[in-house]
């Protein structure tokens, strides 16, 4: 063995001198800056944190989170848990990730690990230090906890300053970021500002849900962009190979760059990233009164995308209230007819069809119907008819200025560990040639 | 039977009966019949690697991708892993006892979740993911492999008179291997969760989501952190940071394969 291994076993106390108390005896640790800075920087107070953010991540990952699952979720949750639903909720264990507390964890780590750091570089005398002896150990442990530091600072950076959104769109449907005052009649509008633009025009809304960091600076998007079509590539018709969402950016409302996003490769314009989520279908459903024939309307039902064991399920509730009963209308891509019902028999768009589906209060099927491309099908006083379908694509809209310090920042701390245990592991080429001479245990 | 399932089912057996003739070559202290245990690993790990194969064909792609491929893959890195460091005399013999019965438990859970292979989904292709998948196994089968040296250590340490616990290496040298297991291991665990960041980013836009598996996964590398820092700073060793090594994996093995039963993650399936 050599090098800092030869005089010790491994992974045996490296301090050559014993660390300064954290504080004067008898005393505070604040009571002079110097103390302050120990003990900012003491093993101590790094176990009793790691410990703290142990806990806060183990009741993250056990507690639904409102920001993975959604409000819903928890919702439940707290329903089927009187009692300790809403301790949980009085601790902010549902938002953990995103609680001031968490956050002063964090960011007290990062303080301790830094302080940690100076005050070592300066106890084994700075740069002298390293080239003094064990060069390849203290530059690795030097370089992973700048590393770490720099991974925290980044990972603040993105929570203060990322723009997290959730969009829907349709084939030939435009995103453009809006205000609720653009629609004075619906309900509900937001009075107040945006807090992206400052202007008085209320919430800043065109997303499905949206999050903005707090320090956010503030800019819009700048440009719209419509989905122009969604192609999916199938394997036998049932698994999806490649699915590939073309876009167009509009820019001052006239066509610009034409791209895609897909899986693992998002559409970036400007410093944001659109990031394809997933896809299904919309199909085109008109309705009418079967009495008389008088048209009601029409709509695209964007179906929920259920994956399966086999082939997915499209399908989703009709949304109108008048109906009688609650109505699912489930989309086959593909049908045949088996045994006088139709079945799905593969994901391709070759001869869609409806199936509708009337439920009662327990959830079985009191009436039926079924409708081909261009046919209607009635359910207890009215006509739906199925005249065609359109893809949708979802979309994760991001822009984290945080990503490139993070990025780095975890390259160096991969390097500050190998650096770090870089003797550790050659030390045991040797020993294991030593053995194998002394015919110690080997293959 | 397909031959993909002829392969596994052969693999398990051989696992099987390795482990049994390195157990009897343990105990009855019969050194030959433990060689035998180890031949019959090694003619196991090639018949692996033909049931590997075998899947790679029928899927067209990397094994790497259902519950299924990724044991069949990661428990294959893991015996290859003890084979080759046994090669180099690296790593005492005895280890195998404790890592023959983990590749045959993973296996078995493995072959509950197959099911026929499929082409690979537009969500797995990535570089990033043979990057992820492969370190994440190395990370857990140096895990093992220190956990196995540190459950030896232990019962060196509890029955220091015993008669048949004197064939295991020194505790000092039990020690030193499962440190540098973990060292290994902690190297290839920041791997993982940095690619898995890096992909994560192109894959969901954003590189950390405070997902179950993601959250375990840091938690059981904070664990190992406090190994190492206990290690270099308080001096702890032998019995103590032992048994951290051994809690180690039972965390890690939740995060692999039990963060499942409680918090079903909308975005990360694990192994």
């Amino acid at each position: 063995m050599t090098g800092d291994t030869r005089e010790r076993g491994l992974g045996d106390p490296e301090e050559e001198r014993p660390e300064p108390p954290s504080a004067p005896a008898g005393g505070r640790p604040w009571a002079t800056p110097a103390s302050l800075v120990r003990f900012l920087g003491s093993s101590t107070l790094a176990l009793v944190l790691v410990g703290v953010l142990a806990s806060l991540v183990l009741a993250g990952s056990v507690l639904p989170q409102e920001g993975v699952l959604g409000a819903d979720t928890v919702e439940a949750w707290c329903a089927d848990h009187p009692v300790t639903g809403p301790a949980a909720r009085w601790l902010g264990l549902f938002r953990v990730f995103r609680t001031a507390g968490f956050m002063a964890v964090v960011g007290l780590l990062g303080v301790n690990t830094l302080a940690c750091t100076l005050l070592r570089f300066v106890r084994e005398g700075g740069w002298a230090g390293i080239r003094a002896g064990g060069t390849l150990r203290r530059t690795g442990f030097y370089t992973l906890h700048a590393g770490l530091v720099l991974l925290i600072a980044a990972g603040f950076w993105s929570f203060a300053a990322e723009l997290d959104g959730h969009v829907f769109l349709t084939e030939g449907q435009v995103f453009r970021e809006a205000h609720d005052d653009d629609f004075p009649d619906l309900q509900g509008a937001a009075a107040g500002r945006c807090r992206t633009c400052g202007s008085g025009r209320g919430a800043h809304t065109g997303y499905r849900t949206l999050y903005e960091g707090p320090l956010r600076p503030e800019r819009h998007l700048g440009f719209e962009v419509r989905l122009d079509r969604v192609e999916v590539e199938l394997a036998g018709g049932v698994h999806r190979v490649d699915v590939a969402s073309r876009l167009t950016v509009l820019e001052d409302g006239r066509a610009g760059t034409e791209g895609t996003s897909r899986f693992n490769l998002p559409l970036r314009h400007r410093g944001f990233s659109f990031v394809s989520l997933d896809t299904g279908y919309a199909p085109l459903l008109s309705f009418r009164r079967r009495a008389s024939g008088m048209p009601l309307g029409s709509f695209y039902l964007t179906l929920t995308t259920d994956e399966g064991p086999g082939l997915r399920r499209f399908h989703d509730v009709i949304p109108l209230d008048f109906l009688g009963h609650r109505t699912i209308a489930t989309l086959l891509p593909t049908s045949e007819r088996v045994d006088g019902a139709l079945v799905c028999t593969s994901e391709d768009l070759a001869n869609p069809a409806m199936v509708f589906e009337a439920l009662d209060g327990n959830g079985a099927t009191v009436q039926r119907a079924e409708a081909l491309q261009g046919e209607w099908a009635a359910l207890d006083d009215l006509e739906f008819r199925f005249d065609g379908v359109r893809r949708w694509s979802s979309f994760r809209v991001t822009s984290d200025d945080g990503y490139g310090l993070a990025r780095a920042s975890l390259l160096l701390c991969l390097l500050g560990m190998v650096l770090r245990y870089l003797q550790d592991l050659a030390g045991w080429k040797r020993d294991g040639e030593a053995s194998s001479e002394k015919g110690e245990e080997a293959a | 039977m397909t031959a993909e399932i002829a392969l596994f089912w052969a693999t398990v057996f051989l696992y099987t009966f390795s482990f049994c003739l390195q157990l009897v070559g343990f105990a009855a202290r019969k050194e030959r019949t433990t060689l035998w245990g180890i031949r019959l690993l090694a003619a196991a790990l090639v018949v692996h690697t033909g049931a590997g194969i075998a899947r790679w064909v029928s899927g067209g792609h990397a094994p790497l991708t259902d519950r299924y491929e990724l044991n069949l893959t990661g428990t294959w890195i893991a015996v290859g892993l003890f084979l080759a460091f046994l090669r180099a005399g690296r790593i005492p013999r005895a280890v195998g006892l404790a890592l023959t019965p983990l590749v045959f438990l993973i296996l078995g859970h493995g072959i509950l979740e197959w099911r026929e292979a499929r082409p690979m989904g537009p969500a797995f292709q990535s570089p990033w993911l043979v990057i992820h998948v492969i370190f994440a196994w190395l990370a857990f089968g140096s895990y093992a492999v220190a956990s196995g040296a540190s459950a030896f250590l232990l019962a060196r340490l509890k029955y220091p008179s015993s008669p048949r616990l004197e064939r295991l290496p020194p505790g000092e040298r039990l020690d030193d291997t499962g440190y540098r297991f973990i060292v290994l291991g902690f190297l290839a665990h920041a791997v993982m969760l940095g690619s898995g960041a890096i992909w994560a980013k192109n894959l969901w836009g954003r590189y950390w989501s405070w997902d179950a598996l993601e959250t375990w996964s840091l938690l059981s590398f904070l664990l190992y952190a406090f190994y190492l820092h206990a290690r270099a700073f308080l001096g702890w060793r032998m019995k103590t940071s032992a048994w951290i090594a051994a809690f180690g994996l039972v965390v890690l093995s939740i995060s692999f394969w039990g963060v499942e039963y409680f918090s079903p993650s909308a975005l990360h399936p694990g192994p």
